[in-house]
């Protein structure tokens, strides 16, 4: 499973500019709306979702990167975002440490197996320090598209 | 416990004797311990289920790892263990090494077993 295979590009956040987990979530909720990539409608219920699905845990899962995700039965296929905060955001990260790139991730509940392995993919990735500097150096969203076709096709290693 | 015969050459008894010593002190003082489990998780290992193995694992002084086949992972690292992508009904083999691995093992093979309630039991 490749990274381009399920980021939706147009909804990709390269500022993004909240000080809350909420906001965040949030805000990249609605990229993925005004890309057309969810309905106007189901958009509360996702971020609904999501941030229910943090209270049972953080996905600040440590090194600058939090991956907020969800299942929820408004989409049919695989579906994430990504957006950088350059200041850092407050998300109870299992470090304590402040998360600078979120990617945002919502799946159809019956697939439980492609959920994983875009959970697997995302985090294959992001272990990669060069990956992680690279992209919150990025300051476009053409150019954090074109770092994950670099990572899709192991460039950055 | 099992016997094993060994010869060595007369002259090199001695040293023998001290590189023999030297090694089962290293294993009683780095036992490895392992046991394999299976994931029962509906929607296989995600990510609350592999931060509560991380969080235990961090606790323990010594190596840990999870193997999915040939696959070894960190138990300590969040990311690592996702990488496992580890479906319902994978069978994994946990692996810890070092004094009290025997007790790492146990708790990290209860939360498979608890299928991850978040109950006491678990708590790090």
């Amino acid at each position: 499973m490749k990274l381009t295979d399920f980021v939706v590009p147009e909804a990709i956040l390269p500022d993004l500019q909240v000080s809350s987990k909420e906001d965040a979530i949030r805000a990249m909720a609605e990229g993925l709306k005004n890309s057309q990539t969810i309905r106007a409608e189901d958009e509360a219920g996702i971020v609904s979702a999501v941030l229910k699905r943090e209270e049972l845990g953080s996905t600040g899962i440590g090194n600058g990167v939090a991956v907020p995700h969800t299942k929820h039965p408004s989409v049919d296929r695989l579906i994430a975002t990504v957006a950088l905060s350059r200041e850092g955001i407050d998300f109870a990260s299992l470090d304590g440490e402040a998360v600078y790139i979120l990617f945002l991730l919502v799946s159809p509940p019956d697939r439980p197996g492609d959920h994983l392995r875009a959970l697997e993919t995302i985090s294959r990735h992001l272990r990669s320090q060069n990956f992680c500097n690279f992209l919150r150096q990025a300051r476009k969203r053409e150019d954090i598209m074109e770092l994950l076709k670099e990572a899709d096709s192991d460039q950055l290693e | 416990m099992d016997k094993v015969s060994v010869c060595f050459p007369e002259d090199q008894a001695d040293l023998t004797g001290i590189v023999v010593r030297a090694v089962v002190e290293s294993i009683m003082e780095h036992p490895v311990c392992r046991r394999t489990v299976t994931v029962n998780l509906e929607h296989g290992l995600h990510l609350v289920p592999c931060s509560m193995i991380a969080k235990i694992a961090a606790q323990f002084d010594g190596d840990v790892r999870i193997h999915k086949g040939t696959q070894s992972v960190d138990a300590k690292t969040v990311f690592d263990l996702m990488t496992l992508a580890a479906e319902k009904d994978t069978l994994l083999t946990l692996e810890a090494e070092g004094k009290g691995s025997a007790g790492i093992v146990d708790k990290l093979a209860h939360l498979f077993e608890s299928n991850f309630e978040p109950t006491g039991s678990n708590a790090p």
